[in-house]
């Protein structure tokens, strides 16, 4: 059968011609492949990352890191201040995410409808991309094991203190709980979208190519002509030069992703008065560690399972927030303790009785949130800045005290803080006041993102936002988006689920249009 | 500190780490450390200053520094080059008499500091509320922390057994 094809694959320079030319094989691009390539027409996807099959998978960080993410792993804001943890790979973000599955909430959904004009956005007119999606990725409440050490403390702390809680519902089917789903899976059991939607459309007769990275759309006046770009072999195997890669098309969706999508626009000269790249939003996380008396493994078994929206709503001058739990494997671990010397040495020794427990701030809501902004460096490579305004040092202040508190509650002997100019031990709740003296935001203490939404954002009306209510790129006739990029604001549960669906409604759309 | 007296302190801290890197060549070279010769992305100099930097980020538990250095070599050789190039401005910087004049008192590059110095040097990068301070502290920290960290080699220190494969069998993982 048709397959995904490699830079090792390709003898001379690539150049095709079809219907549709997709850029990203992510959660938006892979969903739009499967749907229009089964409608009969001609696709054509190309990826930057590598065609990445389980055999393949080492699940070592070290080899995992620098082949699966965005820039080898080192992605982050312009400032360092926020590490930016983004997919690069065939199947995107799916291929090393932890497969939390949440259909959009209705009241963001009402947001949107309300603020954003997108009036299509009505919990029942999405169901049925919802349940489609869900279906096809076998998304359900995950009981096959109880929860791994890490959200168990998540768990046990909501339960003694009162708080919402529940268990997650995953896109997973035979999984063995190993913990790896953010090196990729080796069981082939998250069905993320190279096992799954890709498969699809390499069945339907799409052509996939992993290993090219599109420079630029060229343009003729309000079309987009030609994706124009490059197979390049992977860095550890330069051995195979470099070939040009031209893609012509009817159609062209950009499913790059945020950051990465946006980017590519603003290299093909397409900014939409100004506005692509803004509205970036990042769910901007931060994370408490408790140590415990017993072992909870943190690294081994399904990285999230337990979640608690307990504080999700906002107040008027601090965001909201919701909580789960983040693996910890000793990279991730050694580099989220923003210190250096004996005192991350002697934390990590007790890696095996630790529990990492994450807050994640719901930013893009309140009007004088405009989040990040994605704009080009002197090399052409996207750049990220993201200030972390006064609502948003006020949700990380609160959600310091939420996290100690939780981990206490589970038993929790110690409680860290990931301070940078302070090292942060509590040992009794009884402590906790002592985070309300603690400084908070960017380089105060540790900062991450896997979520990232926005930039290319969908609003009704014209002077407004990057795409139209059908994805379709303002002032162009031929260009949609579909990936997170387009969400106006972020959403207070994990993206991908919501993107599979857009992306699966639009697709539908357009398929219909263009056959 | 509030939000304004930090934006100043930072503006005063980038003019001075600004003239110090025009000011480059008033270091003295990096204590020889013989490089090897097939340096992919650091060069001698740069490899030099990792060399001294390693046994400060990571402590005691580094017994084998041109490990280190080496996989640090390897990673930055795939990144892409600007980005390389960019963390060993930062090295540099790191490495500068006058940085270190300006910042602990000490005309000395790094990487001639004595072992008590150097942890004094680079606590002070740690805490300092200069932004482009705390911008460079944490891109070096993450470059030799991550690589350390993500040494199979070193799992043991932290109790990880390894891939899921090398588990000790309990009930939640048989
Ligand atoms: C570690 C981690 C854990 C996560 N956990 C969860 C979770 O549990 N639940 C959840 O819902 N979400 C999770 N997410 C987020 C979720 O996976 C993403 O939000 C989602 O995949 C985004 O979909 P997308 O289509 O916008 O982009 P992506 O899925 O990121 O796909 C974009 C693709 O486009 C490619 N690309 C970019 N630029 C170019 C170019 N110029 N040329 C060619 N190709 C290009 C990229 O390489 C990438 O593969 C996680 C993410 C990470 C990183
Ligand atoms: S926990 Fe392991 S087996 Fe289960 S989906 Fe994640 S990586 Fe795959």
């Amino acid at each position: 059968m048709n397959q995904v094809t490699s830079h090792a694959d390709r003898s001379g320079p690539v150049d095709l011609t079809c219907d549709v030319c997709i850029v990203g094989s992510g959660a938006g691009g892979a969903v739009a492949a499967a749907t229009l390539a089964s409608a009969g027409l001609r696709v054509v996807v190309l990826e930057a990352g590598p065609w990445a099959p389980a055999p393949t998978l080492t699940l070592q960080e070290e080899r995992a890191m620098p082949r699966l993410y965005q820039e080898r792993g080192g992605r982050s804001t312009a400032d360092q201040g926020i590490t930016v943890l983004q997919g690069r790979a065939v199947g995107g973000s799916t291929k090393v995410n932890w497969t939390t599955c949440y259909r959009t909430p209705d009241h963001v959904l009402d947001h949107w409808q309300r603020v954003h004009g997108l009036a299509h956005m009505r919990p029942d007119a999405l169901a049925p991309w919802f349940d489609a999606v869900e279906r096809r990725l076998g998304i359900h409440t995950w009981a096959s094991f109880p929860p791994n050490g890490n959200n168990n403390v998540l768990q046990r702390g909501a339960q003694a203190l009162g708080w919402e809680h529940h268990i997650l519902r995953r896109n997973v089917s035979g999984c063995i709980n190993s913990g790896y789903c953010g090196l990729g899976c080796p069981a082939n059991a998250k069905q993320a979208m190279d096992v799954t939607f890709i498969q699809d459309a390499l069945q339907a007769g799409a052509r996939v190519l992993a290993d090219v990275h599109i420079d630029h759309l060229t343009t003729e006046g309000e079309r987009v002509t030609t994706a124009v770009g490059v197979s390049k072999p992977a860095p550890e195997d330069p051995a195979a030069p470099a070939l040009p890669v031209t893609v012509r098309a009817t159609h062209f969706i950009s499913a790059a992703g945020a950051i990465n999508g946006p980017a590519l626009l603003l290299r093909s000269g397409i900014t939409a008065g100004g506005r692509v790249g803004r509205r970036t939003f990042l769910h901007p996380v931060i994370a408490v560690v408790g140590e415990h008396a017993e072992r909870l493994d943190p690294f081994y078994g399904a990285p999230q399972s337990v979640a608690s929206h307990h504080f999700r709503e906002p107040t008027g001058d601090r965001l909201g927030y919701f909580l789960e739990v983040a693996p910890m494997h000793p990279m991730l671990a050694g580099t989220a303790v923003a210190q250096h010397g004996p005192y991350v040495a002697k934390m990590l020794r007790r890696l095996p009785y630790f529990s990492g427990t994450i807050a994640l701030g719901i930013d893009g809501f309140r009007e004088d949130d405009h989040g990040g902004t994605v704009t080009l460096d002197g090399h052409r490579r996207p750049r990220l800045t993201y200030e972390v305004t006064a609502p948003k040092v006020a949700f990380m202040k609160q959600a310091h005290r939420t996290l100690a508190e939780l981990q206490f509650a589970a038993g929790a002997r110690h409680v860290y803080t990931l301070h940078r100019t302070r090292q942060v031990r509590l040992s009794s709740p009884r402590e906790l006041d002592q985070l309300d003296a603690l400084p908070y935001g960017t380089h105060q203490h540790t900062i991450f993102t896997a979520h990232q939404m926005g930039g290319c954002t969908m609003t009704a009306s014209d002077g407004d936002g990057v795409v139209d209510p059908d994805h379709k790129v303002r002032g162009t006739r031929n260009l949609y988006v579909l990936d997170g990029s387009v969400l106006p604001t972020s959403l207070g549960v994990n993206p991908s689920e919501t993107i599979y669906a857009l992306s699966m409604r639009a697709a539908s759309a357009l398929a219909q249009a263009w056959t | 500190m509030d939000r304004r007296r930090f934006l100043k302190v930072s503006a005063a801290g980038a003019a001075t780490l600004a003239v110090a890197g025009a000011l480059g060549a008033w270091s003295t070279p990096a204590r020889p450390t013989h490089a090897p010769p097939d340096l992919k992305a650091l060069g001698p100099r740069t490899w030099a200053i990792v060399m001294a930097l390693g046994p400060v980020f990571i402590g005691p538990d580094l017994t084998d520094p041109a490990r280190l250095a080496g996989r640090v070599d390897d990673y930055l050789a795939t990144v892409h080059p600007r980005a390389s190039t960019e963390v060993q401005q930062g090295m540099e910087l790191l490495e500068n008499r006058l940085t270190n004049l300006w910042l602990v008192g000490v005309a000395k590059p790094f990487s001639h500091q004595d072992p008590a110095q150097q942890a004094r040097t680079l606590d002070a990068w740690r805490t300092s509320e200069v932004a482009l301070c705390a911008t460079i502290y944490t891109a070096l920290r993450k470059l030799i922390d991550g690589t350390f960290w993500g040494d199979p080699e070193n799992y043991a220190l932290t109790g990880y057994p390894g891939p899921y494969h090398l588990r000790p069998r309990t009930a939640s993982h048989p």
